[in-house]
């Protein structure tokens, strides 16, 4: 009784009003899964279409030789082919996340709640890595850009 | 007495340790990408802002102004940027709010959290489906022009 008593007061309840934000939460997250799969699947075949679109281009005279639209379409490839894995990750622990919930919220099963709140951690993991990458990125961009303006006399 | 409590302990699901630590991660993890969104977003507008600059200057168009489409890269920047940092003081509110619950086993908290993280949610839901017409919209439009 005294365990029960101890176990209530202090571990947090998931009430009626968490559970329907949950539930909602859980809705609109399958939804991103779903349609993020199809953009990641999308993107991983518009990738195998890159090398046939440049030779298109330099064809018409867009490109100035063939050698460079050859590289171009390679490292176009290359860099949607990581996209859509890139992608395809995430919607995967969105959709496991909206899975796990849902079930959790029918079934009452703190396991599932549990799974699906790892999956919620890995996907904030993964976006807060990509949004440093990227400001890496752009921080080196501008270092360089800035250099380069500086160095040829830009500014 | 002790089976009400047994049944309640066994239907009502719980913030254990196991989901508290996967939460904790979560929030530090959703505060940094809040306050890397802040940052993109403030970076996208400053390039909006240089774009504006650039493209307004009289001697570069001869009006003086804009074109349209100008205008309507230049909207469409300012639309992202604003987009983006919406979402990222969500997140980074979730974050805050999830740590503050934890640590002071505040279910009140929580709700208020699980309730960002849903706004969070739908907000990207409805981006998502935005962009879905607008890509349908236009490998239509494509399809209608290599025909």
């Amino acid at each position: 009784m005294e365990q029960g008593q101890h176990l209530l007061s202090n571990e947090l309840q998931v009430d009626n009003f968490a559970q329907a934000h949950l539930k909602e939460t859980a809705m609109w997250a399958k939804l991103l899964g779903i349609v993020g799969f199809v953009m990641s699947a999308l993107l991983g075949l518009f990738s195998f279409f890159a090398g046939t679109i440049f030779d298109n281009m330099s064809s018409r005279g867009y490109a100035y030789d063939k050698n460079a639209a050859a590289m171009g379409a390679t490292t176009i490839t290359v860099v949607y082919l990581i996209f859509a894995a890139i992608g395809c990750m995430v919607s995967l622990f969105t959709y496991r996340f909206a899975v796990k919930m849902k079930a959790a919220l029918v079934s009452s099963d703190q396991t599932s709640l549990n799974d699906s709140f790892k999956n919620l951690k890995l996907l904030f993991r993964v976006y807060g890595v990509i949004a440093l990458i990227y400001i890496f990125f752009i921080a080196m961009g501008l270092l360089f850009g800035g250099l380069g303006a500086i160095l040829s006399g830009g500014f | 007495m002790l089976e009400q409590e047994e049944s309640f302990l066994q239907t009502e699901l719980q913030i254990d340790s196991a989901a508290s630590s996967y939460l904790k991660d979560t929030a530090v993890w959703s505060r940094i990408t809040g306050i890397a969104g802040f940052v993109l977003s403030a970076l996208v507008l400053v390039f909006a802002y240089i774009y504006a600059e650039k493209n307004s200057r009289p001697s570069w168009y001869k009006s003086g102004g804009m074109s349209t489409d100008q205008l309507v890269a230049l909207t469409m920047y300012i639309i992202i940027a604003l987009l983006h940092a919406i979402l990222s003081y969500l997140q980074f509110r979730f974050g805050n709010q999830l740590l503050a619950a934890i640590r002071n086993e505040d279910s009140m908290e929580l709700n208020r959290c699980f309730r960002n993280i849903k706004v969070f949610s739908i907000m990207r839901g409805i981006i998502a489906i935005l962009m879905v017409l607008l890509l349908s919209i236009a490998v239509i439009g494509l399809g209608n022009v290599a025909v």
